[in-house]
């Protein structure tokens, strides 16, 4: 199989990001649209229903370095959020602590990681969690 | 093969009754053995081992039986017209190699595929429209895994990539001296190639196979017949010339009868004819074979694909304001006829409709023998799989499939049954005709070069073209563009527009006049905004507002706010909800509550529609 | 995977490609990727993309020849038919792709593409405005870009 490299690999997610995945409930985009080496993204999460979360809105941000998608992007939450995986004061998710990180595939696309990332929030221990003040950022 | 040695295999080998084509018409199964013409009715190279049996196989085995079209042959890596039969057998060996590592290779990547759906399968919650998406792609996955193991397992069984009663020996020979590269995949074949009805260049069967219209998607619902890959002509289509061996003697007593194909295979092939053949040939004329009667599901398709686009539009979510935040309130319903705004009458099956399905599957359960169940059942995972490449959404339900899977049986039956019919008047026509139809030809013919001449510069080839001879200098021959092999003449320029503007206009009109064509839509289209990304654009804004609240602002203007870099969804919300979404959501157990979501986006249907970007409440539509 | 065959197409191709490089373009293959190029396209006389040299990235991906490749520039470019991410506005290499056009053809396709800018059909909004206001304002800033960034 011909292997994708990186950055046609990232030029794939972008476009399909740019025409909206899936229903719209997680999203993603390039944080600076000059940027050639496409490294820095911004992604978005829409708190799922039926959890404390339910109405929010999480800004994350993305890095997909050179080792993308051989290995995983990094993740950090901009608004702030109780979550396990994700470190009280930084915002940073914890690879060790989300399995699509941990147990990361090259096929998994930031798409995977947002969608994950919301159904974290929404698993029976984690969709009652008390939540810092809405709209509050790390 | 025009060489007697490879007729008379021909003979020998060529009688398989017609009954047993038929009876394995099914894609998945059915390898033959057959022998015509010194080829295969299968691949034999595999150069396409990761696409493989993306054509309709029944369709190819009958052209190459009834000689419409050339056997496959094994594709040699390199050729040099002085060898030897020795060297021929060792080339012909390491074509062998080289097919049978694309087999295991693709087989191999086709079992990594499989892990990786399943693996993304895992992390998707159960029960919703994405794991249903998973599981198609896992099932795809095992299917295209099969099948590459089905043939892996024929061929090891065979002992190889031979030929039938072909000694190795016999097969080399066919090569000496005269082996042709195809254009396209650079492999060596033995002549007769097939070769394109408009511009007259070779190519091999195995690519001619793979050739076929863009595949239909949600933003592009079209669908246009696959051009010439050398002359851009639209509605590709090959000519397949024997060289001329046989005196047409023996077939004439025969042509009355029907049986087998011994009888059609000679009176439809043009074999008395020398090269060089007549100039062009239209795609309606029989003795084409277009890409569209190799690839027959491409309307059924399309026809998916729109159904699908149709369904996702007919539901709609249907917005309130409350605060500075839209509240989804129900989602309409093209099927439950509630109606009451415009976006109802694109959303309604066409009258009829349902009397169409029932005969459709009528047909189908009558024609069908014992494997029909299990092998419509593989189709509708095709058909998913397919779909869901499309990036259309998988969500739909069983039924909705079959009803799909029944009219894309029914209209192969019945091209199949047309064709059928056309035969056999052609070859009643033929029995009476035969010196009638030959000058009939001709004329045709004539006709035929004239009014191509007319079509002959095509816009957008010529653009590039027009580019690549702006850029050029003149030393460089245009034909030297398509990089034609050493051994393969320079292709003419007439035959070549995709590069070379034949009629070689004044550079300086081709920056006067930039046609629009030259330029492709972007790779992506820049962010839109998610009011405006609907499949139909009218619609969103007259629906919402008749359901607003009095006081609402207006929806559409206050949705999209969004920055370029940040595609952001719109605000959902789902918690203060109109009493019957809540009703029903307090009907679910509070862990199902982001299955209840998902599954409502199920039958949301879709993805890049703003409006299902838009949505998320819990209601359920068409229950 | 880094195991499996070549096809002997892209073998062919890469060879010829070496051995008799159109005129102002090379193309080489990474070592570990057979099927990932590093392009380099000097830019057309008489362009304002004249005396720059930009570099490219082309990747053949499996469905090649049936696919197009998929190419994109590197170096920075004031292009009306080229984005701020280099990628390339070109029929050849979307809808209009033909499998017996090949990578030579490409890259050639794509130099002239320089020297053809089509304002009309944009992928970079605002350079295809300027184009279309004042080509020789938008052709100088192409030289000054040509010269800041594609040495």
């Amino acid at each position: 199989m011909a292997k994708v490299p990186r950055s046609f690999r990232l030029l794939e997610e972008l476009e399909k990001g740019e025409k909206g995945i899936g229903d719209g409930t997680c999203s993603y985009g390039l944080a600076d649209g000059d940027d050639i080496l496409m490294e820095k993204w911004n992604g978005t999460i829409i708190g799922p229903g039926h959890s404390v979360h339910e109405n929010r809105i999480y800004s994350l941000n993305i890095v997909c370095d050179a080792s993308y998608p051989d290995q995983p992007p990094s993740i950090t939450f901009l608004t702030r959020i109780n979550l396990p995986c994700v470190h009280p004061t930084t915002g940073k998710v914890d690879p060790s602590k989300l399995p699509v990180l941990s147990a990361w595939k090259h096929n998994y696309t930031l798409e995977t990681v947002l969608v994950e990332l919301r159904r974290d929030m929404a698993t029976p221990t984690n969709r009652k969690l008390p939540q810092p003040v809405e709209g509050t950022n790390f | 093969m025009g060489n007697s040695q490879s007729s008379s295999n021909s003979s020998s080998h060529g009688g398989t009754p017609s009954s047993s084509n038929r009876s394995r018409s099914s894609t998945t199964v059915g390898f033959s053995d057959q022998v015509v013409d010194g080829g295969s009715l299968e691949p034999l190279s595999f150069i396409y081992a990761s696409s493989i049996a993306d054509y309709s196989r029944p369709t190819v085995h009958k052209l190459i039986v009834e000689r419409k079209l050339a056997p496959f042959h094994l594709g040699l890596n390199d050729f040099e017209e002085d060898w030897d039969l020795e060297q021929l057998l060792a080339a012909l060996q390491d074509g062998e190699r080289q097919a049978s590592q694309n087999l295991r290779d693709a087989h191999q990547a086709a079992i990594v595929a499989v892990q990786e759906a399943e693996a993304a399968q895992l992390t998707i919650p159960p029960a919703t429209r994405k794991s249903k998406e998973g599981a198609a792609a896992v099932a795809s996955a095992v299917m295209h895994r099969e099948r590459l193991a089905e043939v892996i397992k024929h061929r090891d069984k065979r002992g190889g990539g031979g030929l039938h009663g072909v000694s190795k020996t016999e097969q080399a020979r066919q090569y000496q001296s005269r082996a042709i590269e195809c254009p396209i995949c650079f492999l060596y074949y033995p002549p007769p190639l097939v070769h394109t009805r408009c511009c007259d260049q070779p190519i091999c069967t195995e690519c001619f196979v793979q050739i076929k219209r863009a595949e239909p998607d949600a933003t592009h619902l079209e669908s246009e017949p696959a051009a010439c890959p050398y002359c851009m002509e639209p509605n590709f289509g090959c000519v397949y010339v024997r060289e001329p061996v046989r005196p047409r003697i023996q077939t004439t007593q025969n042509s009355a009868g029907s049986s087998g194909f011994s009888s059609t295979e000679d009176a439809t092939a043009p074999v008395a004819k020398p090269k060089p053949r007549r100039k062009s040939f239209a795609h309606t004329e029989k003795e084409v074979v277009t890409t569209d009667q190799l690839h027959p599901d491409w309307e059924a398709k399309l026809e998916a694909v729109k159904a699908t686009v149709a369904r996702r539009a007919a539901r709609r979510v249907v917005f309130r304001q409350v605060g500075d935040r839209l509240i989804p309130v129900g989602i309409t319903s093209g099927r439950s006829g509630d109606g009451g705004n415009t976006t109802m009458s694109t959303t309604q099956l066409p009258p009829g409709f349902a009397a169409q399905v029932a005969a459709a599957m009528d047909a189908s359960s009558a024609s069908g023998n014992s494997r029909a169940s299990r092998s419509s059942r593989r189709r509708n995972q095709e058909v998913a799989a397919y779909l869901q490449t499309m990036g259309v959404d998988v969500g739909q339900d069983l039924e909705e499939m079959m009803v799909e899977e029944a009219m894309r049986l029914s209209m192969l039956e019945d091209e199949e049954r047309q064709k059928k019919e056309r035969e056999e008047k052609e070859k009643a026509a033929k029995a009476n005709g035969e010196a009638v139809a030959g000058s009939a030809q001709v004329a045709e013919t004539s006709a035929q070069g004239a009014s191509r001449s007319t079509l002959e510069t095509p816009n957008t080839p010529h653009t590039t073209a027009a580019l690549l001879s702006d850029a050029i200098s003149a030393p460089m021959g245009s034909a030297s563009l398509l990089d034609p092999s050493p051994n393969h003449p320079p292709v003419s320029l007439p035959s070549v527009p995709v590069l070379t503007p034949s009629p070689a206009p004044p550079a300086s009109s081709n920056h006067a006049s930039p046609p629009a064509e030259s330029q492709l839509s972007p790779p992506s289209a820049p962010p839109r905004l998610p009011s405006l990304d609907l499949t139909n654009p009218s619609t969103l804004p007259a629906s919402i507002p008749s359901r607003l609240d009095s006081n609402a602002t207006p929806t559409p203007a206050s949705a999209p706010t969004l920055q370029d870099s940040t595609p952001l969804a719109v605000t959902p919300s789902a918690s203060s909800v109109t009493s019957s979404v809540s009703a029903l959501s307090s009907v679910e157990d509070p862990l199902a509550g982001s299955a209840g979501y998902e599954q409502l986006e199920d039958d949301g249907e879709d993805d890049d529609d703003a409006s299902v970007r838009e949505r998320m409440a819990a209601t359920s539509v068409s229950a | 995977m880094a195991a499996s065959a070549l096809p002997k197409r892209i073998i062919k191709e890469t060879q010829r490609l070496i051995a008799d490089s159109p005129p102002g373009i090379s193309a080489v293959p990474h070592d570990d990727n057979l099927r990932y190029f590093d392009v380099l396209i000097s830019g057309p006389e008489g362009s304002p993309f004249e005396g720059g040299l930009f570099k490219l990235e082309l990747f053949l991906p499996e469905e090649y020849p049936m696919s197009p490749p998929k190419v994109r520039f590197l170096t920075k470019l004031y292009h009306p038919n080229i984005d701020k991410l280099g990628r390339i506005c070109l029929d050849i290499l979307k809808d209009k792709w033909s499998p017996a056009l090949q990578i030579r053809t490409v890259l050639l396709s794509v130099q002239a593409l320089l020297s053809a800018p089509n304002p009309d059909d944009p992928l970079a909004n605002d350079v295809a405005a300027h184009w279309k206001e004042n080509e020789q304002d938008a052709m100088r800033v192409s030289k000054e870009w040509t010269a800041k960034y594609a040495k």
